[in-house]
């Protein structure tokens, strides 16, 4: 008889490490199945005991329509789309100036590092004066107190990744552009900025991706109900409708969804970029 | 020319010290002058009279600020201790070569993509007292007979929101550190086989060198993100039950916005801060210039 693929000597050690490496993803991946599962649990079976990983009554799909409405996710939807998009418009811009000044310019290195001493910051220690700050100037309660304080952690992380992607572009062909005629700031635009889309791509999803997650500052600087961001809807959930699990695990997975989608999309890049030793988080 | 050259150079990086100065630098002065002052939220007709060092003697006095530094060291060993043992033991696993590790690598970057609130309320559901995923497989393999209520409990809460953060911050190192190892040429492995040396010898001594600056640079940035890791927290237990998974930067949050005390919490925050930026000193130095040579 012949024996399966797998369990030929010259792939036993192989199914063995599969085997292996399967149950340690599939226990990282547990939590967040969980979720899934949650979500499509009917609400009589949220509090039946025993427990159950999978729903057993039966899938529903109404806690995605009742987060919409009954939730505001909408509003919360939009909110985040808005305050994400802003603070990464206005950190990537300054940042792609910025990273050409480092990348081309002999610029000192302690300049370099001051950025890098930036991204270290606890963000907590800012809370305070920003609080304060932002009623003397009339902003608490706006999403521009959001869009302002976001930058402090987006704009020191988009220049240090762009800073890296430019400098991994070689010189020559802008000079070889710039002997063809064509100006130091024509090299750039036809030259650096079009080679460096992966990276900036990279930096402006990365960007979305931490203002879309942010939670304290939105938590703290934001008190009417209608300006709220996804993560401070989904954390007030618990508080408004007790314990409506399977609704809030709906919510979750709204909230996830784009994060997901995006850094599929442009995983390759962002695990490279990353894990250069840029951030953590 | 040249002159001009640098010009360029800098006028390219105004902006973003312009910007960096006005949502870094100018908060930071605000909050150490802050600390110096008496700022009750609750009570603006007091004003905000300068105090000198009074927030900062308060501070050190109160016992709840020597709880909060140790909750902070004993959330950062274990914190950096298990996620640097799984992301290593992983990342070794993961670089040998075997046929569906690709998916495996997929499945364990879920708790990093997953963000940080939705992760802390999956968790919290699990741990639910009665209905909660964890307690029932406890029970259903007979190690507790009732339900625990592990964020609930002074005993339990550090170490379920260790787990959740464990879980969340190891994939990362287990990137970086995976990223490392495939970095190491296959030749050198191939030359220590002809020298005789076996695979436990090899890994000692041409994979560890070879993968050392990388498991430093991890490690710094674990210390640095766990340390400053208020979400992880606050969304589980918000610093409870009884204080006991307060850490430095819950305590400064506590202190601002639920005792409203603007001030102290500046001079907590001021504190951590320099806490902070000790052991960056010890340890980052490595890191830090890693960086810079880029």
């Amino acid at each position: 008889m012949k024996r399966p693929k797998f369990l030929r000597p010259s792939n036993i050690r192989g199914t063995i490490f599969l085997v292996i490496a399967l149950v340690i993803g599939i226990i990282f991946a547990l939590p967040f199945i969980y979720m899934i599962s949650t979500s499509l649990k009917g609400q009589s079976e949220l509090f039946t005991r025993p427990a159950t990983f999978f729903p057993t009554k039966g899938y529903y799909f109404q806690a995605y329509l009742d987060v919409w409405s009954k939730g505001k996710f909408d509003q919360y939807f939009m909110n985040s789309v808005v305050v994400s998009s802003a603070s990464t418009l206005v950190s990537v811009v300054i940042a792609i100036l910025a990273g050409l000044g480092f990348a081309r310019y002999k610029l000192p290195n302690k300049l370099l590092l001051s950025i890098l001493v930036s991204q270290l910051f606890p963000l907590v220690l800012l809370v305070p004066p920003f609080f304060v700050v932002f009623r003397q100037m009339g902003l608490y309660d706006t999403h521009a107190a959001l869009i302002i304080s976001y930058v402090s952690f987006a704009l020191p992380y988009s220049v240090w990744m762009l800073t890296g992607y430019f400098r991994s572009i070689p010189i020559d062909l802008e000079e070889a552009a710039q002997v063809d005629g064509a100006t130091r700031l024509g090299a750039y635009l036809r030259i650096t900025l079009p080679l460096a889309t992966p990276g900036i791509a990279a930096t402006i999803v990365y960007c979305f991706i931490l203002a879309w997650n942010e939670f304290l500052f939105a938590f703290t600087f934001i008190s009417n109900p209608s300006l709220r961001t996804l993560p401070v809807g989904l954390q007030m959930f618990i508080g408004q409708y007790g314990v409506e699990w399977n609704l809030l695990m709906a919510g979750a997975v709204v909230t996830t969804i784009p994060v997901v989608v995006l850094f599929v999309i442009l995983q390759r890049y962002l695990v490279a970029g990353l894990t250069a030793g840029a951030v953590k988080g | 020319m040249r002159k001009r050259e640098r010009l360029t150079g800098y006028l390219l990086i105004t902006p973003a010290f312009l910007a960096i100065f006005a949502v870094l630098v100018y908060p930071l002065g605000r909050a150490i002058d802050m600390s110096f002052h008496k700022i009750i939220l609750t009570q603006p007709n007091l004003g905000q009279p300068f105090i000198g060092l009074e927030n900062y003697i308060q501070v050190i006095k109160d016992p709840i600020f020597l709880n909060a530094i140790e909750n902070t060291f004993v959330w950062l060993f274990f914190n950096l201790v298990f996620q640097m043992l799984f992301g290593t033991l992983i990342a070794l696993l993961l670089n040998e070569s075997f046929r569906g590790r690709g998916l495996v690598r997929g499945l364990m970057l879920i708790p990093w993509v997953t963000p940080s609130v939705v992760a802390m309320l999956t968790w919290r559901w699990m741990y639910d007292a009665e209905f909660g995923i964890i307690n029932q497989f406890l029970k259903s393999i007979g190690v507790i007979d009732k339900g625990i209520a592990w964020l609930g409990n002074v005993d339990t809460a550090m170490p379920a929101v260790i787990l959740e953060s464990v879980w969340k911050g190891t994939p990362f190192v287990m990137l970086m550190i995976l990223a490392a190892l495939q970095a190491v040429p296959r030749e050198l492995y191939d030359v220590a086989k002809v020298d005789g040396a076996n695979a436990v010898q090899s890994f000692f001594n041409v994979t560890m060198p070879l993968i050392m600056p990388t498991f430093i640079i991890a490690a710094t940035l674990t210390v640095i993100y766990t340390f400053n890791n208020f979400n992880a927290i606050w969304l589980m237990t918000e610093g409870g039950p009884l204080r006991a998974t307060e850490t430095l930067p819950i305590l400064v949050y506590t202190l601002g916005f639920r005792n409203f005390d603007l001030g102290r919490s500046s001079a907590v925050g001021v504190l951590t801060l320099l806490i902070l930026l000790v052991f960056v000193a010890l340890f980052g130095q490595r890191y830090i210039r890693s960086q810079v040579d880029l």
